[in-house]
């Protein structure tokens, strides 16, 4: 067979169980480090051991209570929204859509911050997860609406801007609305998204719906892959719609719902992930889904060691730099589809 | 013989105005049928009827005896396969993974292809001629060779019955006749049916064991290609009539493929 020019570019792909392999063992590496120190240095390190000389007690309880928290939750908002950005994207069939840009992360954080405004979160926990959850779930909701029976890439991407719109300024009504500064201050600091002072508890509040989330996103993947012909020939090869809609929505909107209301909103991961990852997976929408998994898990906890280490003075918040480092991504890609388009 | 599938009366609405009114149409085993109309005439949407993928507001499409909409997705996917006017290929996928996609009926649950989805994908991409573009990303293929890709797509899923949607739009010549060859010796050899719309009303009449001409959301006519383009039905309903014979202009019509005298085309 001969080669021609239309082939050069392209670039092999890996085998798929060594590119889970691959992720998989990325993010065992990231969890290592995370756990390894606050702020990874050869003095820290020593540090730690020495401390696990002297006070192993204390040692451990540093290790279960602050680190461990910290490394599970960043592993489980990373999967989140690997997982949902790549579920988005086969479904609309568009690499520019993520939870962030359909709207379900702002309508998350809105459901989240009514939790704290009428401190239903003080006196039940669960609430705020449930409140994420829920604040996602209408978001999506009012989605849908929005797109009725056209759901083309661009109503959605359009109604995703309403949407997000909207939870944005009912949020800021209600920090306008906040009693005291300082419950206002609380409110603008946890959105910025951090994984910094969670503890396990806020693992076990959010990880049921969490899971729940996953398994409905995981059980996607035949029909994203039957989506790629289109929408008639993939209902022709018996896929049902209506049935897929309903599954992406929960399953996002579980998810990522519950991983808002614990680390705030950490945008664009669930936009780089897949896209970077789509061609070692030969394009495929199902193989990209737990690729995009484990590398959405892998790239929250090395941006999250890298903020601990790199933050010059008060550490960083996590949702500041991938928002930083997202966006100029979003607009190369954005010229990238513009370019393929024209 | 019996029809495994068929519509009766359907009737189908769009914004109040019928778009196909009181339709009757029955496919038999072994027939290679011509869909054929005017432009906006039902034929598309009648194919998506039969596909159960268009809901009729009176009437009612059988498959094998059973109401369309009774049937399990998959296995209704199993038995009836499509192929649409306008192929999408959303994403740049090698053409041998594409084809593949055809096996998604077969395939159990969280299970890859198995070696007789391979067979089958590789007499699909065969039979329509893209074997050689088996390792080239889909959207970098010409219109004619995505158009192939997705007729092998379609022939992949190996169903009993198959309806196609302007197959042959932006194909070259050579490959218009291998591929309505291909759809009837796929009814005359395999034992399968085919609906096939079609604007060639030549390749029509000579490929096609039957014809259904559907005019203004009716059926106009139904019968051998024979009885169906007469010159003044050609004329009522197409505004179109045969040319004499020899043409006034030069012309070559009608061709043959060169390499497939022997076997599949017009020797029957």
């Amino acid at each position: 067979m001969s080669a021609t020019i239309l082939d050069a570019p392209r670039r092999a792909e890996p085998p798929f169980g060594l590119l889970l392999a691959g992720l998989g063992a990325a993010a065992l590496v990231a969890a290592g480090i995370g756990l390894l120190g606050d702020r990874l240095s050869a003095d820290a390190v020593a540090g730690f051991a020495a401390l696990l000389g002297t006070h192993p007690d204390a040692a451990w309880d540093i290790l279960i209570e602050v680190r461990l928290p910290r490394v599970l939750l960043g592993a489980m908002v990373g999967v989140t929204l690997g997982l949902s950005g790549a579920a988005l994207q086969g479904w609309l069939r568009n690499p520019l859509a993520e939870p962030g840009l359909i709207g379900a992360s702002a309508a998350a954080a809105l459901g989240a911050v009514i939790a704290f405004y009428f401190g239903i979160a003080d006196w039940l926990r669960f609430a705020l997860p449930a409140g994420g959850t829920l604040g996602a779930l209408v978001g999506l909701g009012a989605l849908l609406l929005l797109v009725g029976r056209d759901p083309s890439t661009l109503t959605v991407i359009l109604a995703g801007v309403a949407v997000s719109a909207f939870a944005a300024a009912l949020t800021q009504l209600a920090l306008n609305l906040a009693p005291s500064p300082y419950a206002a201050l609380e409110v603008i600091t946890w959105m910025m998204g951090s994984l910094a002072n969670r503890s396990l508890e806020h693992l076990w509040l959010a990880l049921p719906l969490t899971l729940v989330g996953w398994a409905l996103l995981a059980g996607t993947g035949r029909a994203l892959e039957a989506l790629t012909l289109g929408e008639d020939a993939a209902r022709s090869l018996g896929v049902r719609l209506d049935r897929l809609r309903w599954r992406i929505i929960l399953g996002v909107g579980l998810s990522v719902g519950a991983a808002v209301s614990v680390s705030g909103v950490i945008g664009f991961v669930g936009l780089v992930v897949p896209h970077l990852l789509r061609p070692l997976c030969g394009y495929s929408p199902s193989r990209l889904l737990p690729a995009s998994a484990l590398g959405g898990a892998a790239l929250v906890l090395v941006a999250d060691a890298a903020v601990r280490t790199l933050s010059p003075g008060p550490e960083l918040k996590l949702g500041v730099v991938t928002a930083l480092i997202g966006a100029p991504f979003f607009l190369m890609l954005l010229r990238d589809v513009r370019r393929r388009g024209a | 013989m019996t029809a495994p599938l068929e519509a009766r009366a359907i009737r189908v609405e769009r914004g109040g105005r019928p778009v196909l009114d009181r339709v009757d149409f029955a496919l038999r085993t072994g027939e290679c049928v011509g869909l054929i109309g005017p432009n906006g005439a039902g034929k598309t949407t009648l194919l998506r009827a039969l596909l159960g993928l268009q809901p009729v507001s009176a009437g009612r499409v059988l498959l094998e005896d059973r109401p369309i909409e009774a049937w399990e997705p998959s296995a209704r996917a199993r038995r009836l396969a499509y192929l649409p006017q306008q192929g999408g290929q959303a994403w740049p996928v090698r053409v041998e993974r594409f084809v593949s996609l055809g096996r998604l009926p077969h395939l159990e649950p969280w299970r890859g292809p198995g070696p007789t989805d391979r067979e089958a994908v590789s007499r699909a991409m065969a039979a329509a001629d893209v074997t050689a573009l088996a390792d080239r990303p889909v959207t970098a293929l010409s219109g004619g060779e995505q158009a192939r890709v997705h007729l092998a797509r379609a022939l992949a899923v190996e169903a009993p019955l198959l309806l196609a949607d302007e197959p042959t739009a932006g194909l070259d010549p050579y490959h218009q006749l291998q591929l309505m060859a291909r759809l009837r010796a796929l009814a005359r050899r395999d034992g399968r049916a085919v609906v096939v719309v079609l604007h060639d009303l030549t390749a029509a009449s000579r490929f096609c064991d039957r014809l259904c001409l559907l005019n203004a959301g009716a059926v106009a006519a139904d019968g051998p290609p024979r009885t169906v383009l007469t010159p003044e039905r050609l004329a009522a309903v197409y505004g179109v009539t045969p040319a004499p014979h020899p043409l006034p202009e030069s012309a070559v019509l009608p061709w043959r493929c060169i390499d497939e005298t022997r076997r599949d085309d017009d020797a029957a």
